[in-house]
């Protein structure tokens, strides 16, 4: 792979309920290149989040990382200790999530949020910090002297903005963004997207953009990868998906992106549910709502095919032999 | 900070109406009470002169000896109150109730102070513990709270007796200090006073006298406090903004500050509300442990059926209690920014 900054390999995180193992992420690989926008699309359930939560090891109890190693520059974000993670989350890996008004707290002043994490990680006076903290938000269009708000004084798009400041403050290398523009309405939603790709170009950051969003991603993403059940279904780049999706699944998610210029088709939506995860069907995973689902599809798991630089999962594409 | 100042001033000026709502309940519930006051004091076969001179002395008659409306009674009794007038003690020697009063509350605030101390100690560590590292721990810090909370003070205060003063000897049973040791006057708290005195034998007697009536209180009320932090901490933990400062690489020690300020208003919510039981609770306490404060005085005037002393010192604890909150209240808004309107 062409200058990779982040490799997962084989990642698996179960969440270990009282009514079952939540294979949340399931045997997962996938690398991210130095200064791309990966996207990384699933819908509600998929593990999409699990996947970027477990990156940076904040698996919320029940959860477990099971296997597999994430390696940044050759360390094994999974075997270092709880210490050395530390130093990496927030300073080389930044992560901002959906909600920006739950994920700040409350009853500090934006400034003193952004202090904090600056002097945990580098060894600068408070006023240096301050100036930090300063410069990160004009970087995000929000003017030093907001720094005094506390977080329920800013609104929805600017606290969004104080947590990309936040998360971007320290120059990480990759950011992960859950569903960074969810909870925003559209025109600010595209705002922020704007400033992401801004800050990724000037600070030669990747980004990986986790949402359930297909067409946003397939907007601004360099590549996507498509995320059913815990597993991956299809890595490949924007164009390639949006104009030649070889997956079943993400044909099928392709289709129902409403389309804006013939107004009178009906929405179309996939057929059937997502699986129960605490007892996922055998086999392919999306075999029960498949239009192209075989026998062997229903017994044997399908593996990594890879088709012309491109990867896929499923028997159509031959699957089953590699 | 001008948004703060604003909302002090407000709530100083929302204090007003409740303290008149509170002073006008207990008077006419004082007169509503069955039972003849004047007659409880003199007697059924007192003569007819010296009934009239109580009900006048009670403000029930006027000079020429008729009777006051009870409108009129209120409105008198308002006035003399906003005087700082609490009237006199029906019984000995007519003593001005304020005074009496004063004279027995440094010891329920001393008392109340050092069991708030206790519960605070007990409840804010078993609860953040319990929140904090959850599973078994948080369910024996939840059995605890529950078992506490339902402790009934005389029990628990005797036992304590029993065990530390019977039994071991090292804690005296009752009282307040050691007779002769008492400090001189500054504060009325005797712990405090022997400080600033500087003797040192008064501070030990008071502090060893003050031991098992503050375990006892602070006990009774910790399992509200270690209940409501065990839930408060919990609550936060569960928030995103945790996982954020994680995600920040922010250590623990320093996330487990952000949750303990998040989790301190519903606290401080508690620690209001729990004044009230504080008041009772002291009450229930110092009869225990013969300790001289307001409680016992209350309870021995309410015998005596000495109608001013007690009215007074009713309206006398409804204040305390109104100016707590309002302190509560400007903590709130100092922590939370959210809640300064």
């Amino acid at each position: 792979m062409a200058d990779p900054l982040l490799n997962i390999k084989n990642l698996k995180t179960y969440y270990f309920t009282e009514s079952g193992i939540v294979k949340a992420v399931d045997d997962v690989t996938l690398g991210i290149r130095r200064g791309e926008l990966l996207g990384l699309v699933g819908e509600s359930g998929s593990g999409k989040s699990t996947l970027g939560l477990s990156i940076i090891r904040l698996i919320p109890p029940p959860g477990k990382i099971i296997d597999g190693s994430v390696l940044l520059d050759n360390i094994d974000l999974m075997s270092i200790s709880e210490k050395e993670l530390r130093r990496i989350r927030g300073r080389r890996i930044g992560m901002i999530f959906q909600d920006p008004l739950t994920c700040l707290d409350p009853l500090r002043r934006i400034e003193d949020q952004m202090v904090e994490t600056v002097m945990v990680h580098m060894d600068v006076e408070r006023d240096e910090a301050r100036e930090m903290a300063a410069k990160a938000l004009e970087r995000v269009g929000i003017s030093g002297d907001r720094l005094k708000d506390y977080p329920h004084q800013l609104s929805g798009g600017m606290r969004q903005r104080a947590m990309i400041a936040m998360a971007t403050m320290l120059h990480p290398e990759l950011l992960i963004a859950d569903e960074p523009t969810t909870a925003l309405d559209v025109i600010v939603q595209s705002r922020i997207m704007d400033l992401l790709e801004d800050l990724k170009e000037s600070m030669k950051m990747s980004i990986l953009l986790i949402t359930h969003d297909l067409a946003l991603v397939i907007e601004r993403a360099d590549r996507v990868a498509v995320m059913y059940a815990g597993e991956l279904c299809e890595v490949g780049t924007s164009e390639q998906i949006s104009q030649d999706p070889l997956h079943p699944y993400t044909k099928l998610l392709l289709e129902s992106i409403p389309d804006v210029e013939a107004p009178k088709t009906k929405l179309k939506s996939i057929p059937g549910n997502p699986p129960d995860m605490r007892n996922p069907p055998s086999g392919c995973r999306f075999w029960p709502r498949c239009p192209y689902a075989k026998d062997i599809c229903k017994q044997t798991p399908p593996k990594f095919a890879e088709l012309n630089g491109r990867i896929v999962r499923c028997h159509l594409y031959g699957g089953g032999k590699s | 900070m001008a948004s703060l100042k604003a909302f002090i001033i407000a709530r100083v000026l929302a204090l007003i109406p409740t303290v008149l709502i509170l002073i006008t309940l207990v008077f006419f519930v004082m007169r509503v009470l069955p039972g003849d006051p004047v007659i409880a004091i003199v007697g059924m076969k007192a003569p007819p002169e010296r009934v009239i001179e109580l009900k006048k002395e009670l403000g029930l008659m006027d000079e020429a000896g008729n009777p006051i409306p009870l409108p009129i009674q209120y409105l008198n009794y308002l006035s003399k109150l906003a005087r700082g007038d609490f009237g006199r003690s029906l019984i000995w020697g007519k003593r001005p109730v304020l005074v009496e009063i004063m004279e027995h509350f440094p010891a329920t605030v001393e008392l109340a102070i050092a069991g708030f101390i206790v519960s605070i100690i007990l409840g804010l560590l078993l609860g953040s513990l319990g929140g904090w590292m959850g599973g078994k721990t948080s369910s024996a810090v939840k059995t605890y709270g529950a078992i506490t909370y339902a402790l009934f003070i005389p029990w628990i205060g005797m036992l304590l007796q029993l065990f530390f003063a019977v039994w071991l000897g090292i804690l005296p049973v009752a009282g307040r200090i050691d007779t002769g040791l008492e400090p001189p006057t500054i504060t009325g708290l005797y712990l405090i006073d022997s400080v600033i005195t500087g003797r040192w034998d008064s501070f030990i007697s008071a502090l060893r006298h003050i031991t098992l009536p503050a375990l006892t209180l602070g006990l009774v009320i910790s399992g509200v406090f270690t209940r409501v932090t065990r839930t408060s901490v919990e609550e936060v933990m569960r928030q995103d903004f945790v996982v954020a400062a994680r995600a920040r690489g922010i250590p623990e020690h320093k996330i487990l500050l952000h949750v303990l300020k998040n989790s301190f208003v519903p606290i401080l919510t508690m620690m209001g509300l729990q004044l009230a039981l504080l008041m009772t609770g002291a009450v229930l306490t110092e009869t225990t442990f013969s300790w001289p404060g307001m409680g016992t005085f209350l309870l021995e005037r309410i015998q005596y059926r000495d109608y001013t002393t007690v009215q007074g010192t009713v309206v006398f604890f409804a204040i305390i209690v109104s100016l707590v909150n309002l302190i509560v209240d400007i903590c709130y808004a100092y922590i939370d920014p959210r809640i300064r309107y």
